[in-house]
């Protein structure tokens, strides 16, 4: 390298320092706060606590009847589950029909699709609402999940669909001549070709049920049937707030997301580029 | 084993009609190439055949068992993919023995029928590699390997070779004709390589605007066209077809003129009609004593090939190619005003309606 290139590499790196500590900082923040003692933390610029304790992790933790983190840490992980498990497998089906056959109302239909995700959800949380409670799914994590996959599915259908335009029509027409039904030709082929799309769709699945806020806080009343982001909103109360408490809180509720990122990063990159070509 | 019969088989998509009527006989174990220009509807026979596509009207048997609502894979039938389309999630191995698996053949059998494969085709070491791990004519030979594999009495080919380079192609000529003289299965193969097609078929069928305009052997197609498409699009350079002509009586027999050109006419041909002639390159020479000239041209491109010199001449009726053999050939100048003969007995006659004499 000459020393152009060095300086030149300097230089990148340096912003690139610049530019990470400005997107960690205050992520740093959550991490002193809920690593300090009490209530009590000192307001300087410096992101780690004066009086490191973890005391707040262990209260979370920390086995006992009165503690529900445990049951809504179990809520979360079957709602956000069982949403990506249904809306992966509906939207598969739906974007290869979409993609590989023509039958009336196909157009139609993905235009409808389109146009659920332009309205915002809470729109439809009134409705929704009068919905759920006449199926008696009210405050019911089968309820919840419903309506999760069914937000999920038509992004992910839209998604998957642009991944099999651009599975070629050959391969199909090959398998068909070689003896396979279109079932076999869905699940030997095409689902396995679209691998790297499915993760992508999988993981946003996972993660927008895992995060959503609005709607669960509106249809679940009983703390024993709380998902996580319920819950940590209640440690910041009207009266007095938690803050210790919700830092761990936070913290412990991104990692699930922050592993699974890190698990399917590998199809992340193909599968993002792959899905962005077409549809 | 099984023939092939295409009975006024017409395709229309929505309302463009791409096949116009085609009848044709396929024999049990001939090698039929089809060609004609593109979009002219040769994909389109060939899928037909395949059950990919339906037929709009008309028939296609199979053994002169009607197929047309049988479903692909009862045909019988191995295809061979322009894009070679092998699954690529899948090992060379899995790739051709996927159409023994859907059957629920045996592991014993499969086994050693994909072995038999790769043998012939020389891919035994490849059957673990995927297919993105292999060159162009390696996955072409793939592609063969599972068409072969599943046994089928007709093979469909859509411009096989057309994705690999020359030297490639030719080797994978010959290759693919040496399999065709071992296995005698019936094949109707598109391409749109000459070559190839004169090379490898045992007739060839020119289809044009989805209507066949001859089909017969590789030698009756260039010696005798049935119609100026025929005679120009088979043969490179194509024919040189020019007119419109008027037929005269003169002291050396009967001639065509068109204005100072004058040709010679066979004797005992039915003139009535004959409104153009053609004649291919290689039926031209430089005039001489004994060879009076037809024409006389000048010089505006030469293309030398070697041994022979193809020379694009001016002429009255438009450019016309002639081919030039060996030392007179390199003294060609452009610019030069060339005076050709061609022979009377090479002459292709054809009426208003392009139909040969
Ligand atoms: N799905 C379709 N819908 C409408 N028209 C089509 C469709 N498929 C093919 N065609 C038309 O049918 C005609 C024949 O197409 P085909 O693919 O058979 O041509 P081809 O002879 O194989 O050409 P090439 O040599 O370029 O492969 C073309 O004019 C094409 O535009
Ligand atoms: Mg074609």
């Amino acid at each position: 390298m000459s020393w152009r290139q060095q300086l030149s590499s300097v230089g990148v790196h340096a912003v690139l320092m610049f530019a990470s500590a400005i997107a960690l900082y205050p992520v740093l923040w959550v991490l002193k706060m809920a690593l300090s003692t009490g209530q009590r933390f000192d307001p300087t610029y410096v992101p780690w606590p004066s009086e490191p304790s973890g005391e707040h992790f262990a209260q979370l933790l920390s086995f006992g009847p009165e503690n529900t983190f445990y049951t809504q840490l179990f809520n979360s992980l079957v709602v956000s589950s069982a949403t990506t498990v249904i809306g992966v497998l509906l939207a598969c089906s739906a974007a290869y029909a979409f993609s590989r056959f023509t039958f009336v109302f196909k157009n139609a239909g993905l235009s409808i699709f389109l146009l659920t995700q332009i309205l915002p959800g809470v729109v439809m949380l009134i409705p929704l609402y009068v919905l759920l409670g006449k199926l008696h799914l009210l405050n019911t994590l089968t309820g919840l999940v419903m309506l999760y996959s069914t937000t999920a599915i038509p992004f992910s259908t839209y998604m998957l669909k642009g991944y099999f335009d651009t599975v070629p029509k050959d391969l199909d027409e090959a398998a068909l001549l070689d003896g396979a039904s279109r079932l076999t030709i869905f699940f030997r082929i095409a689902l396995p070709l679209a691998r790297p799309a499915i993760a992508v769709t999988a993981l946003f699945s996972f993660m927008t049920a895992w995060n959503e806020f609005v709607l669960a806080a509106t249809l679940l009343s009983d703390e024993g049937k709380f998902t996580l982001p319920v819950a940590l909103q209640r440690y910041v109360g009207e009266f007095r707030t938690d803050w210790g408490s919700f830092a761990a809180g936070a913290i412990i509720v991104s990692i699930p997301v922050m592993a699974l990122f890190y698990a399917l990063q590998k199809h992340l990159v193909g599968g993002l580029t792959a899905g962005s070509v077409k549809g | 084993m099984a023939s092939v019969r295409f009975a006024q088989v017409q395709k229309a998509y929505d309302d463009v009609q791409v096949i116009q009527g085609i009848d044709l006989d396929i024999q049990d174990g001939e090698f039929l190439v089809l060609v004609g220009p593109s979009g002219c509807g040769k994909s389109t026979c060939m899928r037909m055949v395949a059950g990919l596509e339906t037929v709009t009207a008309g028939d296609i048997l199979i053994d002169e068992r009607r197929i047309n609502d049988v479903p692909p894979k009862d045909r019988g039938i191995g295809m061979v993919f322009q894009s070679y389309a092998l699954y690529p999630h899948m090992t060379v191995f899995d790739n051709i023995a996927f159409g023994l698996t859907i059957r629920k053949m045996s592991k014993s059998v499969i086994e050693q029928r994909v072995q038999e494969v790769a043998e012939t085709l020389g891919l035994e070491e490849l059957l673990a590699r995927k297919p993105a791990q292999l060159s162009g004519g390696q996955r072409q030979r793939v592609a063969m390997g599972r068409a072969i594999a599943r046994q089928p009495d007709v093979f469909l080919f859509d411009e096989p070779l057309s994705n690999l380079d020359s030297a490639l192609r030719v080797r994978m000529r010959a290759e693919l004709a040496a399999l065709h003289r071992e296995h005698k299965t019936t094949t109707i193969y598109v391409t749109h390589d000459q070559v190839e097609a004169m090379t490898l078929a045992d007739r060839i069928c020119v289809l044009h605007q989805g209507a066949l305009q001859q089909v017969g052997t590789p030698d009756q197609l260039f010696s005798t066209p049935a119609n100026k498409f025929v005679a120009q699009f088979i043969g490179s350079p194509s024919m040189n077809v020019l007119g419109p002509v008027t037929i005269e009586h003169t002291d050396q027999g009967k001639v065509a003129r068109h204005q100072d050109m004058t040709f010679p006419l066979p004797d005992g041909r039915e003139l009535d009609g004959v409104v153009e002639i053609g004649f291919r390159p290689n039926d031209v020479a430089v005039a001489d004593d004994e060879h009076p000239a037809c024409f006389v041209g000048t010089v505006t491109a030469i293309e030398r090939m070697g041994w022979e010199t193809y020379t694009h001449l001016d002429t009255p009726a438009g450019t016309v190619i002639v081919r030039i053999e060996g030392e007179r050939g390199a003294q060609v100048k452009l610019g030069e005003a060339l005076p050709c003969y061609v022979w009377a007995g090479r002459l292709h006659l054809f009426d208003a309606q392009g139909a040969a004499r």
